[in-house]
């Protein structure tokens, strides 16, 4: 399981070493030149043990962390770490080499381990330096879990070897003098150690020593001669493996190698230069306290000074998958809660769209209700006098046009009949001594500004008289 | 903590998403929006039809408008405001026309009163009436009714001349009276 290069890693960055002996805690800050350790806590795992669950960091003074990511470092003991040249450069093709190897390289099956790998340049052409880290995903669960149940966020689980690891090749840890040569890395714990040999920083040799400070610095001389002899047992086989490496320098990280005894001891007894290695956060073992004598903060503390150079990630996959599907549920109710705003939203608008309008509405009609009376009252009147206006609009037209018509009229001609409609159309019937006389009554006719669309519509020449009909409109207009 | 930024889906799960609210948005849309759309197109056309109401009462109440009107009606408007029955009316234009035959001295033939059409603000009173006259009386006849305060009018008028002679016509006329209610 490949560290997801997405995972978030804030300025403040929290990193637990919950090992078997002492449970560890640095929480880092950093800036843009520097780290500080800002919080740093040193147990016994048998004291914090007993308070695992949700009050867990309340219990241990630390309840402002609940609900903070967490890098976990397993301790060196609890995983297998294996080094070896794979026979290319390809990551993916490197990656399913590893899966193959992984069978050959631990005695459990595959269901029971979780692994994971960090990969260097190799000495070799062509080759890459793989450093493959297995872990039982029973252990690594069980501290996830335990961590997970006191309320924090998991980000990813390591190891305190790619911890150190990260800081040394990210620059945060340096060693006080540089040697020609290989450099065996002494991380001595309380009841363990972590021995590396780098050579220009590609890790040759690894190896956990069940040596730690306690042995080392007993005041019996039988067992601290026993603690340096297995040291130097794991030198000689690295030196046995690798003959054509001269191991020119042991560093030792961490407040040993501040410790003069300790360092003559181990000079004398290997014959090797000891150097010691700065950027080790003295103020780490201070905040800690009395309760960090003899154990050893740089895994953790280097987890947590660079956790973006960190490529070991543990975390078992059904774990992961928990936590991609815990964050899909999480996408998916923030789209449903962002889509409910919406529709929450938009239906506000409508009702409150909807309620403007319906009191307006009644506002229109509040205003109909006091002025209808009136105006229809006011219509009324208006139409009584328009009718009573057209009315005597009409004044006089069949007198004026019975007038006009006799008056037009030559004496000669005589009419038999004359016909007023209600559409003001005049028909005319009648007697003239000539068609002329006729022609000349509708020549005048329509000379009158009484009489409109004159036409003779029927002449009937007899032996004495001629017959007429003339029809034509009537001008309503008042004249 | 994990950032917000995080919980926000991408790529290929964005698409999903962004496919599912369209799809959502489409549906209510359909369903939703319908009666949405179909209520306010309803209080729209009712805000509109009385806003159209109100505006022509303003107009109506408008006081130099409303002034003249008033004033108007209360110089013409008032006559020919009903004052009785329909029969009472009736009798009165029938009064007016025999009288007016009386002055003119010519001879009703026939008069036959119609009943009396109402409308919204006013009632129509019509009457036929036959005459035999010479054509200086018809012409006062005509003149009178043309002028009479009644308001009567002459609708139809018919001409004929006597085959007796030329100076006797037999008329016809539809005369019609208004009242306001």
């Amino acid at each position: 399981m490949k560290i997801d290069s997405k995972i978030p890693f804030g300025k403040t960055v929290l990193a637990i070493e919950p090992g078997n002996e002492w449970f560890k805690l640095v929480e880092i800050t950093r800036n843009r030149e520097d780290v500080k350790v800002t919080r740093s806590l040193v147990k016994r795992a048998a004291e914090v043990e007993p308070l695992a669950g949700p009050n867990f960091l309340k219990s241990i003074g630390l309840g402002d962390l609940a609900g903070e990511s967490v890098v976990i470092c397993l301790p060196r003991q609890a995983v297998n770490v294996r080094l070896f040249d794979l026979p290319s450069g390809d990551p993916q093709e490197i990656a399913d080499m590893v899966d193959l190897q992984i069978t050959r390289q631990t005695p459990y099956s595959r269901d029971e381990i979780v692994f994971d790998y960090r990969v260097f340049r190799s000495d070799k052409e062509g080759y890459t330096r793989v450093m493959l880290v297995i872990a039982q995903t029973g252990v690594v669960r069980q501290k996830y879990r335990f961590l997970e149940d006191a309320g924090l966020t998991v980000s990813l689980v390591t190891t305190t070897t790619d911890g150190w690891l990260a800081a040394l090749l990210a620059g945060k840890l340096a060693f006080t003098k540089r040697t020609v040569g290989a450099t065996a890395i002494l991380d001595v714990d309380a009841t363990s150690s972590d021995l590396v040999i780098l050579n220009q920083g590609v890790p040759l040799f690894s190896r956990s020593l069940s040596v730690g400070d306690d042995q080392l610095m007993a005041k019996d001389e039988r067992l601290r001669d026993k603690a340096v002899q297995e040291i130097s047992m794991a030198l000689e086989t690295f030196r046995n493996e690798t003959p054509s490496v001269v191991i020119a320098a042991l560093a030792l990280p961490g407040r040993v190698g501040e410790n003069k005894a300790f360092i003559g001891l181990l000079e004398t007894a290997l014959g090797l230069e000891i150097v010691s290695v700065t950027g080790g956060g003295a103020a780490a073992y201070e905040m800690a306290g009395a309760d960090a004598s003899g154990v050893v903060l740089t895994g953790v503390m280097g987890a947590a000074m660079a956790p973006e150079m960190l490529q070991i990630n543990l975390t078992p996959d059904s774990v992961q998958l928990r936590k991609s599907v815990m964050v899909k549920a999480r996408q998916l109710t923030l789209m449903a809660m962002l889509t409910m705003a919406v529709v929450g939203l938009l239906s506000l608008v409508v009702m409150s769209r909807i309620n403007r309008q319906k009191v307006y509405l009644d506002e229109l009609n509040t205003r109909i209700e006091q002025t209808t009376a009136d105006a229809d009252r006011i219509d009324a009147m208006r139409r009584k006098v328009v009718l009573v206006s057209e009315r005597m609009s009409l004044n006089m037209i069949p007198a004026r046009a019975l007038v006009e018509l006799f008056g037009l009229a030559p004496d000669s001609m005589a009419f038999t009949s004359v016909q007023i409609s209600p559409a003001s159309q005049l028909v005319c019937r009648g007697t003239a001594e000539t068609v002329a006389d006729t022609v000349r009554l509708v020549n005048a006719m329509e000379a009158s500004p009484l009489f409109q669309n004159v036409k003779s519509t029927r002449t009937v020449s007899g032996k004495d008289r001629t017959e007429f009909e003339i029809a034509c409109d009537l001008e309503r207009k008042r004249l | 903590m994990i950032a917000m930024k995080s919980l926000f889906p991408k790529g290929r799960d964005a698409w999903i998403i962004v496919a599912g609210i369209v799809l959502v948005a489409l549906l209510i849309s359909g369903i939703a929006m319908g009666p949405i759309r179909n209520k306010f197109r309803d209080l729209e056309s009712r805000i509109s039809s009385q806003e159209k109401e109100l505006a022509r009462n303003l107009r109506i109440l408008a006081p130099a408008a409303r002034k003249v009107v008033e004033s108007e009606y209360l110089r013409n408007g008032l006559r020919i405001q009903k004052k009785g029955s329909s029969d009472e009316e009736n009798s009165l234009m029938l009064a007016e026309l025999d009288q007016l035959a009386g002055q003119n001295k010519l001879t009703l033939l026939a008069t036959k009163p119609q009943k009396a059409k109402p409308d919204r603000d006013f009632e129509t009173y019509v009457v036929e009436v036959e005459v035999e006259t010479d054509m200086p009386a018809l012409m006062g006849f005509v003149y009178g009714i043309e002028t009479s305060s009644q308001l009567l009018r002459i609708d139809r008028l018919t001409i004929d001349s006597k085959e007796g002679g030329a100076a006797f016509v037999k008329g016809v006329l539809t005369i019609s009276k208004i009242v306001t209610l």
